[in-house]
């Protein structure tokens, strides 16, 4: 019997090849797509979970920052039989290390590297391939490479017990103790070497390690089994608030600790945490992989309805073949099981194709998503493979298996005069549904890319363009950092050149401090007064610190005006901010300018008159030749700090980084969006050929009679266009909905402009037209003799 | 063992009732080869479709097998259709994705006819038919006539009781018609009953009662005296 099905399925399939081939086309397109959205959901779902303790393993935030003092997990481990293991990574110190490492008089440039305690390869599963990790990670100066930084550095030689020099205030000499195979794309924390802490303390690290006013450590613990993390948070945050107030003096960790109170995440929470800041690890997006579920079952659903228009069109084809298997026996669940095997074997041709075309294509997806290490396929991904195209198969084969086998014997004998076509409909509701999501979909397109502009268009008060600023190494910041400015400033394409703590568009989060009373958040940068110049503050009440008052010097501050807004205080000018060493007051107000993302609304901002601190330094740049300018930068930067290249950052570049997840969505809203297009255009291009069949005899009688090839595409079109019409009527209030909802996440908007909306319908329409004429135009100017020489 | 009486047959339309069939009496007895004749839109087709239960009548009884046809069920009615009748066409309705051999096999998988006796069977039908040869074309690579002949085999593989033909010999050229008819005619010798339409007089002469049927009413109902002579 199942052969029987099989035998007649396969004979139809391949009967019809446009049919089947635009069948399949969509259907493996469909497949493809929400295949590469599976294997993308699942490595962010199953985000860390290839460590083995995984659901033991949480990571420690004072509040919402990740950044935890040094001190705090050898205290952990002592204090709480419920903490099995604890460890810390770190990589604010190690940037103050050269970005480059000698090896055989060969320089690498290196990127992403921690320092990391013992604990580390006890708490996270990570692959050794060679050496011993305990001993590597306690042993000072020691390195744990994966495995291709090892061979990016040592080529085909063993890696283990080769060293390298690195450059602090002096040459330190590294041995490579260990390698690990390349982490999992799904871990969260990605590196390519691994410091050992011991060596950090090694080269002056220890007041950071040892001091809890520092906070620069990203802490996890490893819990016993069995035990109930909230509960255990609650006792740590008691428990660090007591300690604070009986062993440290200042107040200001304190105030800390009960403003941000220790927390306890699971790896998972971390990824997804929308608010963490000082975060140095890999984040997911929920929202984005949401959207992506939902984008992939609406392509799905897309190609599943061209398989129920075709199929139910041509219903009508098969009016013989079904009457006479009814006559010579069959029943109505034969004919439907007959049907069903035909749509299985259709679907299983798809996600055949389906799945070649996603494993083809699924590293340059990883890249497109922006996956770290690649995107790969789980091998138990292809076991769910066979009943996911039983599931196709029925899904798409039902309706039309229903309406198929519903023709009646008897409709065989009424055959001479021609059967009309059954479930239009449906089948229009279906190409409506189609075209309004296609239309949603471009609007929504439109509108993202829109925003995008807009933000990074935007004047954001403060100059962005031609800023250039860079970290200083630690030979400039003892004591050169004068000269240095001096030999910049000599360069003549070099305007200003001035020294902060922080850079605009990188500050993250807000600092938290208790002024009388009254808990302010802000965020604060440490600046000269030349700061004041290059981004063009301006003043609207009270005055800037100047140079000329020796008073001035890390005792004055400037607030803006958001600042005066959200503090609610009656006298701003009576705040007093602490900073290191003493006290800052408010000596001037500004205006306000955006220093953060778009997103968020202006946030008070604290600008502190400590010209000794700051580490970054920022140059305004001006003329055509930027590269050739900062190659005199560079040349003066390596006189001052010999093995410290000067690495530089665009400050307009970072300013864009900050919408990298926003991108990421316009990405892939597009490419959605191109695809459900081309999922829609394949369903009218197969309905448009049926139409042009079905309705032939129409066609030649019309021309007999006088009709010109344009009224015949007229005739032929109009349906579509009114379709497309209906579509767009339906589509816009959703994309409407859908793009304002969006557009609620930024403080700055544009316009939801009436012209996306209606330029989203004129494309669809445009594309539907073209795709249709094609059809039409042959059907028009077919010879008229033709169709009705049958008759 | 098929009785219809006062049967109708007619279609409502606003204002009016047209009858396709108007108090049809007839009694067709087991061994039969009856011609149905009659001018085009006489009725005979639908008299045809209601013996052979793809079709009800408006009004009157019919018993098929001394069973009330009325009161059959859909899914009896498949089973009648698999163990009583037999149908073939004037356009013959092979299945086009099927070859011959596959066709005339297709009745019996629906039967549940295990694999090795419905081999048989089918090799035996290809035999008796003479169209071994001819096992594994498809419809389209067939002379009407042949898609006649395989178009009977698949009906009366199944052993029906009653073979239905609906202008067998339509769409063929004479002396193909002749085959056929002749073949018709051998299985009935045989035992099998048949009910014919056709329009051919030479062709309706193969049976051994002839009615007549003209607007809905049966104009004449007699035995072929022809045929009879020759007995």
């Amino acid at each position: 019997m199942i052969n029987h099905f099989l035998k007649l399925s396969f004979r139809n399939i391949i009967k019809n090849k446009t049919n089947t081939g635009i069948n399949i086309a969509s259907l493996a397109l469909g497949v493809t797509i929400l295949l590469l959205i599976v294997v993308y959901a699942v490595n962010e779902l199953s985000v860390d979970n290839f460590n083995l303790k995984a659901d033991r393993i949480y990571k420690i935030t004072y509040g919402n920052s990740s950044l935890t003092p040094g001190p705090l997990n050898e205290y952990l481990k002592d204090q709480f039989p419920e903490i099995e293991q604890t460890t810390h990574i770190e990589t604010r110190q190690l940037s103050m290390f050269s970005p480059v490492i000698q090896y055989n008089n060969q320089s690498f440039e290196i990127e992403k590297y921690y320092s990391a305690d013992p604990g580390f390869f006890e708490i996270f599963d990570f692959e050794v391939v060679q050496g011993d990790l305990k001993s590597a990670m306690e042993a000072p100066f020691s390195l744990v490479l994966t495995e291709s930084e090892a061979s990016r550095i040592f080529n085909n030689k063993n890696p283990i017990g080769e060293t390298v020099t690195w450059k602090i205030f002096q040459d330190f000499t590294f041995t490579v103790n260990a390698v690990i195979k390349d982490l999992p794309s799904n871990s969260s924390i990605q590196f390519n070497g691994l410091v050992s802490d011991a060596s950090v303390n090694g080269v002056g690290g220890q007041r950071y390690s040892a001091n809890w006013g520092y906070t620069v450590y990203e802490s996890y613990v490893l819990l016993k089994p069995n035990v109930d993390a909230k509960l255990l948070e609650e006792k740590l945050a008691v428990n660090l608030i007591s300690y604070y107030q009986t062993n440290l003096s200042d107040s200001e960790s304190l105030n800390d600790a009960k403003a941000n109170p220790i927390q306890l995440h699971t790896l998972k929470d971390i990824y997804f945490n929308k608010d963490l800041s000082n975060d140095t690890t890999n984040r997911g997006n929920m929202a984005l992989v949401n959207m992506l579920f939902i984008i992939g079952g609406i392509v799905m659903l897309l190609s599943v309805i061209n398989y129920i228009n075709l199929t139910t069109a041509r219903a009508s084809s098969r009016t013989k073949e079904i009457a006479v298997q009814k006559l010579i026996g069959s029943n109505k669940r034969y004919l439907i099981l007959q049907h069903l095997s035909e749509t299985t074997l259709i679907s299983f041709l798809a996600v055949a194709i389906g799945t070649c075309l996603a494993l083809l294509l699924v590293r340059q997806f990883g890249n497109f998503m922006n996956v770290a290490n690649g995107l790969k396929f789980q091998p138990w991904m292809f076991a769910l493979l066979v009943p996911a195209t039983i599931v196709l198969g029925v899904v798409s084969g039902i309706y039309p298996a229903f309406l198929l086998s519903s023709r009646k014997a008897i409709d065989i004998m009424k055959m001479k005069g021609g059967v009309k076509s059954k479930g239009g409909n449906l089948r229009h509701s279906l190409i409506i549904f189609q075209f309004s999501v296609t239309i949603a979909l471009i609007a929504a397109t439109f509108l993202i890319f829109k925003q995008l502009k807009f933000i990074k268009d935007k004047d954001l008060g403060i100059p962005k363009e031609q800023i250039v600023y860079a970290k200083l190494p630690f030979q400039i910041l003892r004591g050169n950092k004068e000269i240095l400015r001096e030999r910049l400033l000599a360069i003549p394409e070099i305007k200003q050149a001035a020294f902060s703590s922080n850079i605009f568009g990188k500050i993250e989060g807000l600092d938290n401090q208790e002024i009388d009373g009254k808990n302010l958040n802000f965020a604060t940068t440490w600046v000269d007064t030349e700061f004041i110049n290059l981004y063009n503050l301006q003043l609207v009440d009270g005055r800037f610190f100047s140079k000329d008052l020796k008073t001035d010097e890390n005792a004055t501050a400037l607030i803006n005006e958001a600042a005066v807004r959200d503090f609610g205080v009656e006298d701003p000018y009576q705040l007093s901010i602490r900073v290191p060493g003493g006290k800052a007051k408010v000596v001037g107000i500004i205006k306000d300018f955006n220093y953060k993302s778009l997103h968020s609304k202006i946030e008070p901002l604290v600008i502190i008159y400590l010209p000794g601190q700051g580490q970054f330094v920022n140059l305004k740049v001006s003329g055509l030749n930027i590269p050739g300018t900062l190659e005199k930068v560079s040349t003066v930067w390596n006189e001052l700090a010999p093995g410290f290249p000067f690495s530089y950052n665009f400050l307009e570049q970072d300013f864009e980084l900050l919408y990298k997840k926003d991108d990421q969505m316009a990405k892939a809203v597009m490419l959605f969006s191109l695809i459900a297009i081309a999922i829609a255009v394949l369903g009218i291009f197969g309905l448009s050929i049926f139409m042009g069949e079905f309705r032939i005899k129409e066609i030649g009688i019309r021309k007999i009679n006088g009709a010109n090839i344009s009224e015949v595409m007229v005739m032929l079109n109009k349906d579509f266009m009114k379709w497309i019409a209906i579509a767009f009527a339906v589509a816009t209030p959703i994309a409407w909905f859908a793009t304002h909802k969006w557009l609620q996440g930024f403080a700055f908007k544009t316009n939801l402009s009436w012209w996306i909306f209606a330029l989203a319908g004129l494309l669809a329409l445009v594309i539907a037209l073209l795709t249709v004429s094609w059809q039409s135009w042959r059907a028009a100017t077919r010879n008229p003799v033709e169709a009705l020489r049958y008759e | 063992m098929i009785k219809l009486s006062k049967i109708d047959k007619y279609y409502d339309s606003r204002f009016q009732r047209t009858f396709i069939l108007k108090g049809i009496n007839l009694e067709v007895n087991q061994g039969d080869f009856l011609t149905i004749m009659g001018p085009s839109g006489a009725g005979k087709s639908t008299l045809l479709n209601i013996i052979g239960l793809l079709d009800e009548p408006s009004a009157g009884e019919y018993y098929f097998w001394d069973e009330p046809a009325h009161q059959i069920r859909e899914k009896q009615k498949v089973q009648y259709h698999r163990t009583h009748i037999g149908f073939i066409f004037q356009a013959f309705h092979l299945i086009d994705e099927l070859n011959v051999y596959e066709n005339i096999e297709t009745p019996l998988i629906y039967r549940g006819v295990k694999g090795k006796e419905r081999k048989a069977l089918v090799a035996d039908f290809l035999d008796r038919f003479n169209i071994v040869a001819k096992k594994d074309l498809f419809p389209s690579q067939l002379s009407g006539g042949q898609q006649q002949l395989v178009a009977i085999a698949r009906a009366i593989i199944g052993s029906p009781k009653l073979l239905l033909a609906d202008e067998p010999t339509g769409n063929l050229h004479s002396e193909q018609g002749e085959m056929i008819m002749k073949l018709l005619k051998k299985l009935n010798d045989e035992g099998m009953t048949i009910i014919q339409v056709t329009h051919n007089e030479k062709f309706a002469q193969y049976g051994n009662r002839i009615i007549r049927i003209e607007d809905g009413l049966v104009r004449s109902d007699a035995m072929n005296i022809a045929l009879q002579a020759e007995v």
